[in-house]
């Protein structure tokens, strides 16, 4: 066990030989920023475009029948979707022979899985997120309620990681179907999966996107005005439709602000 | 749904993996960028900041320096919280931001 002293070492909370950026007024410290913010937004361009480019990938169709175990027995790749139009599998390392089995699954994918968002938000854009390991469904169980993860989690049991690119390191990877018919979409693995997790890096990975009217997306892709289908992660089943209060706020928002007050004003005496 | 999506070719998995690796490419200059933009940041100057401004905690009045917590650093994000309101009442988009945060540890 580290000392106090070893561990504030460790923690760099010793004032040792870092050498640290100028002290500069709040004027000059926003000036450094706003120049930094041209290079931060061109990076989001960049990747808003790349998105847009996953969206035009051709679709390769998956024809072998693979099948996974599931907390109720046999499932196959179709299943996986549970009705909604994309799947996203990510394969993470949680079997014998890998370091921390059987009470760990490995320490990067773990960290992964501390990063899911609440899944609601992409499901309400007809996606589903699935993870997928070789450990069987007993182990997952377990390991689920240790850790608190909620996602579904399967158990491969056939060729399905080395087809797609996930025998030997974790990955993505994305499908949409077409009635039965599935394709694979995309593909992230490496560093990029280090940034997935949100919702956003979820639906940027998808052939449909985020489903957004100011997304490059080809003809035809179902969109709507970004913002007005966000919902309370609790609200999405009860309040199918957006809330009109909702839609003048993301329409609106300072004249909804305005608005807002006026009417508690009036509801309040203390006036 | 595949032509009123108008959507793209079906490919085999050469072509499809050929295509993969060309946008892999940008991906991997993306990425690249992201970390070259991360270390302009960390060569950002700084802003002094009073330690003693209050911020109200679960246990009452704290200063900034507490909601540090005795770590090194610190990351604030300002929730749009409407004084009085419930919790269904708040905003939609930074109830949204809350619902990314995950396991902090």
């Amino acid at each position: 066990m580290a000392t106090n002293k070893e561990s504030e070492r460790e923690h760099g909370k010793e004032h040792l030989a870092m050498k640290t950026p100028a002290i500069v007024s709040q004027l000059e410290w926003e000036a450094a920023r706003q120049q930094l913010l041209v290079k931060e937004k061109a990076l989001m361009h960049a990747r808003d475009a790349i998105a847009a480019e996953r969206r035009r990938m051709p679709w390769m169709e998956v024809e072998k029948k693979y099948e996974f175990d599931g907390p109720e027995g046999k499932v196959s790749l179709l299943d996986l979707f549970e009705g909604r139009r994309q799947l996203i599998v990510y394969r993470a390392f949680f079997e014998p022979g890998v370091f921390g089995w059987p009470d760990h699954a490995c320490r990067g994918c773990s960290l992964g899985a501390d990063q899911v968002s609440h899944l609601s938000h992409l499901n309400a854009r007809d996606t589903t997120l699935a993870w997928a390991s070789r450990a069987p469904q007993a182990d997952i169980a377990r390991l689920k309620a240790r850790m608190g993860w909620e996602m579904p989690w399967y158990t491969m049991t056939d060729s399905f990681d080395a087809d797609f690119g996930a025998d030997q390191w974790h990955g993505h990877n994305a499908f949409i179907r077409d009635g039965d018919r599935v394709f694979r979409t995309y593909f992230i693995n490496n560093r990029g999966d280090e940034a997935m997790g949100t919702t956003w890096s979820y639906l940027d990975m998808t052939a449909l996107g985020r489903q957004e009217t100011w997304e490059d997306s080809p003809e035809g892709y179902p969109q709507t005005p970004p913002y007005k289908w966000w919902n309370w992660h609790d609200n999405y089943d009860t309040e199918t439709a957006p809330d009109p209060k909702w839609i003048d706020i993301t329409t609106d928002p300072i004249g909804a602000a305005i608005r807002r007050r006026e009417a508690e004003a009036k509801s309040c005496n203390c006036e | 749904m595949r032509d009123e999506l108008g959507a793209p070719q079906i490919a085999d998995r050469a072509v499809f993996q050929a295509e993969l690796d060309a946008l892999l490419v940008r991906e991997k200059a993306h990425t690249h960028e992201g970390d070259a933009i991360a270390a302009a940041r960390r060569r950002l100057p700084m802003v002094e900041v009073d330690p003693t401004t209050t911020l109200i905690g679960p246990q009452g009045p704290v200063t900034l320096l507490d909601a540090f917590e005795g770590r090194r650093q610190l990351i604030a994000y300002y929730f749009m919280w409407r004084s009085g309101h419930p919790a269904p009442e708040q905003c939609e988009g930074c109830t949204w931001v809350t619902t990314q945060v995950r396991e902090l540890s």
